[in-house]
């Protein structure tokens, strides 16, 4: 079996180097500039460049590091690795405008040791949405997770239904649930905590960047007829996969806007980023089930709210929507 | 081991010796905003004094140097720019010179030789300068004493005492050495024309300032000299060694070559 060598030379910069990253790759040998030799920290750094009129514009503004450099190279041959490390030896700067004096190093240590490969951590799995459900699952976690489908359809007292239109969910303990899912608590509802719950969770994994809109749909790019939508969803509330998959290649779901201040977020990457939760949270037993119920392992805390947007805001917005709906929406609606 | 770890490499240097009565070469951060800072090349110790700072401008001086002696006998040399005007039509090329590197490749001017541009590396290497202040009494080896200080440019209306003016500027003052290193064997030409604008730079001002008295240059020495500088690695710490030959000679056949 090989023997393979770390061989490392340690070196002081004199002058600042200019380099993109401070950790740099030429070939086979790896140059990393640091703070201090021992701890390893960031270096400093200083901006090199012509000052004209106090400021340094491009081209004439280049990023320098400050520090020590380890410039270090692993080779089971000991005469081409010590070799590789001569080059640099043989070296007095580093980095781009050496001619001005930038980069220059001087030298300090050589070091030989045996490379002990550092093993990585293991992988984790990746989150990936599902692209179809299937229906080996119990029947009570179907249950839940056409509910979790549900619940941004209904109109409740924090907002109304996302599509304008109210979907008709035949299921009564669905229906409190998702009507009261901005309720703190209901009794004698089993699935409200958890739809409570899994909405929370997804809203706060998308929600990254704000982006502010005012409309509910990019209604620019043509109208989406949501009586029709709301029609759909409701022929399919019986069924698990049928209603995933309608959500799944639906494309005016793609077009809503889950929430008003993170415009980027659809409507249908909530509500299946919220299936796909609890199906993984089902696998690690952070769901269970029982003869009587579905229960979350984990306490699910009352005081997070979901929405933190302001109310007069998302019903004024609501509002300017309905304004400029047809007539026969606006009935359907009121 | 030790054979393995050999390097040795020989060249040859001009070394100048450099005295300055008061200088402004700022060229780093803008301290609080309104201070015209050196540039800032690390601190050893980690407090207020003993930081090292990098002096620039050197190499524009030696540029503008090579010009001006150009022009005086008449040859046309690049330019330090490569644009002809400015975005509003203002002329930046002067007469008796081209625009920079645009004589390369078929009739190459002796600025661009030795200087080169962006379509030709330069065979001057410029050592770093680094300096610090001369109130340190432990003796280093890493950089050159002089006196730093900065001044304060501040001045006030006469009524409403409000600042008209706001602002500090380091400076420098004192001796030290400037290395400038050869990276091809030139002939006599070029480094006869090398040496004389060494000699025509007190005649350029450096830095900011200019006009009111600050960057004013004077040479006391220039040695050309042939330098052999290894290289050796003994129980992991890197050794250097350097051994200088003065070239008296060569460098009066040299002077003598450009005319």
């Amino acid at each position: 079996m090989e023997i393979r060598t770390l061989y490392t030379l340690t070196g002081e910069l004199l002058s600042p180097i200019i380099a993109s990253k401070p950790l740099l790759k030429k070939g086979k040998v790896w140059i990393r500039i640091v703070r201090e030799l021992e701890t390893n920290e960031k270096p400093l750094k200083s901006y090199v460049g012509k000052l004209i009129k106090g400021e340094r514009k491009i081209p004439d503004e280049y990023l320098a590091y400050r520090g020590f450099v380890r410039v270090t190279t692993v080779d089971c041959n000991e005469t081409r690795g010590k070799e590789t490390i001569k080059q640099y030896l043989r070296k007095e700067y580093l980095g781009s405008k050496k001619n001005d004096g930038l980069g220059k190093v001087k030298w300090l240590e050589y070091k030989e040791e045996k490379y002990k490969k550092i093993p990585s951590e293991p992988k984790r799995k990746k989150f990936r949405i599902r692209k179809g459900l299937g229906t080996n699952y119990p029947k009570k976690l179907q249950r839940l997770l056409r509910a979790l489908m549900l619940h941004d359809f209904v109109h409740t007292e924090r907002h109304m239904s996302k599509i304008f239109q109210e979907v008709e969910i035949n299921d009564e303990e669905i229906r409190e649930a998702c009507q009261n899912h901005h309720v703190r608590k209901i009794k004698g509802n089993n699935l409200h905590p958890i739809v409570r719950y899994f909405d929370q969770v997804a809203a706060y994994m998308n929600r990254k960047t704000s982006y502010l809109t005012k409309g509910r749909y990019d209604f620019e790019n043509g109208k989406i007829d949501f009586v029709k939508l709301a029609k759909e969803i409701e022929a399919r509330q019986e069924s698990t996969n049928k209603l995933y998959d309608y959500i799944l290649k639906s494309i005016e779901l793609d077009r809503v806007v889950v929430s008003f201040r993170y415009a980027r977020n659809s409507l249908k990457n909530h509500l299946l980023l919220m299936v796909n939760l609890a199906i993984t949270s089902y696998y690690n037993q952070w769901l269970k089930i029982s003869r009587e119920k579905v229960y979350l392992v984990r306490n699910v805390s009352t005081s997070i709210d979901e929405e933190d947007e302001d109310l007069n805001t998302i019903r004024d917005a609501e509002m300017h929507r309905i304004t400029s709906m047809s007539s026969e929406k606006k009935k359907a609606l009121t | 081991m030790v054979k393995l770890m050999f390097v040795s490499r020989t060249f040859k240097r001009i070394k100048i010796t450099v005295r300055t009565s008061i200088a402004k070469p700022g060229n780093g951060q803008m301290a609080r905003g309104n201070m015209k800072n050196l540039l800032l090349v690390y601190n050893p110790n980690g407090g207020k004094e003993g930081k090292r700072y990098l002096v620039k401008g050197l190499r524009g001086v030696l540029n503008h140097a090579m010009m001006e002696l150009a022009k005086q006998r008449e040859i046309e040399v690049c330019h330090i720019s490569d644009k002809k005007t400015t975005q509003k039509g203002e002329p930046l090329l002067p007469e008796g010179y081209h625009l920079n590197g645009s004589c390369y490749p078929e009739e190459e001017c002796i600025r661009h030789k030795l200087m080169g541009s962006l379509k030709k590396q330069s065979v001057v290497r410029f050592n770093p300068v680094i300096i610090t202040s001369d109130n340190i009494k432990e003796e280093i080896n890493d950089a050159q004493k002089v006196h730093l200080s900065t001044e304060i440019r501040n001045a006030l209306m006469k009524d409403s005492k409000r600042s008209t003016q706001d602002f500090r500027e380091r400076f420098i003052a004192g001796e030290f050495n400037l290395e400038i290193e050869l990276l091809k064997e030139l002939d006599q030409e070029l480094l006869g024309f090398l040496l004389k604008s060494i000699l025509y730079m007190p005649e350029i001002r450096w830095g900011a300032s200019a006009n009111n008295g600050a960057g004013k240059i004077d040479l006391l020495e220039v040695n050309l000299q042939e330098v052999t500088r290894t290289r050796t690695v003994k129980k992991g710490k890197v050794i250097e060694k350097e051994s200088e030959q003065n070239l008296w000679k060569e460098m009066d056949e040299v002077l003598k070559a450009w005319k």
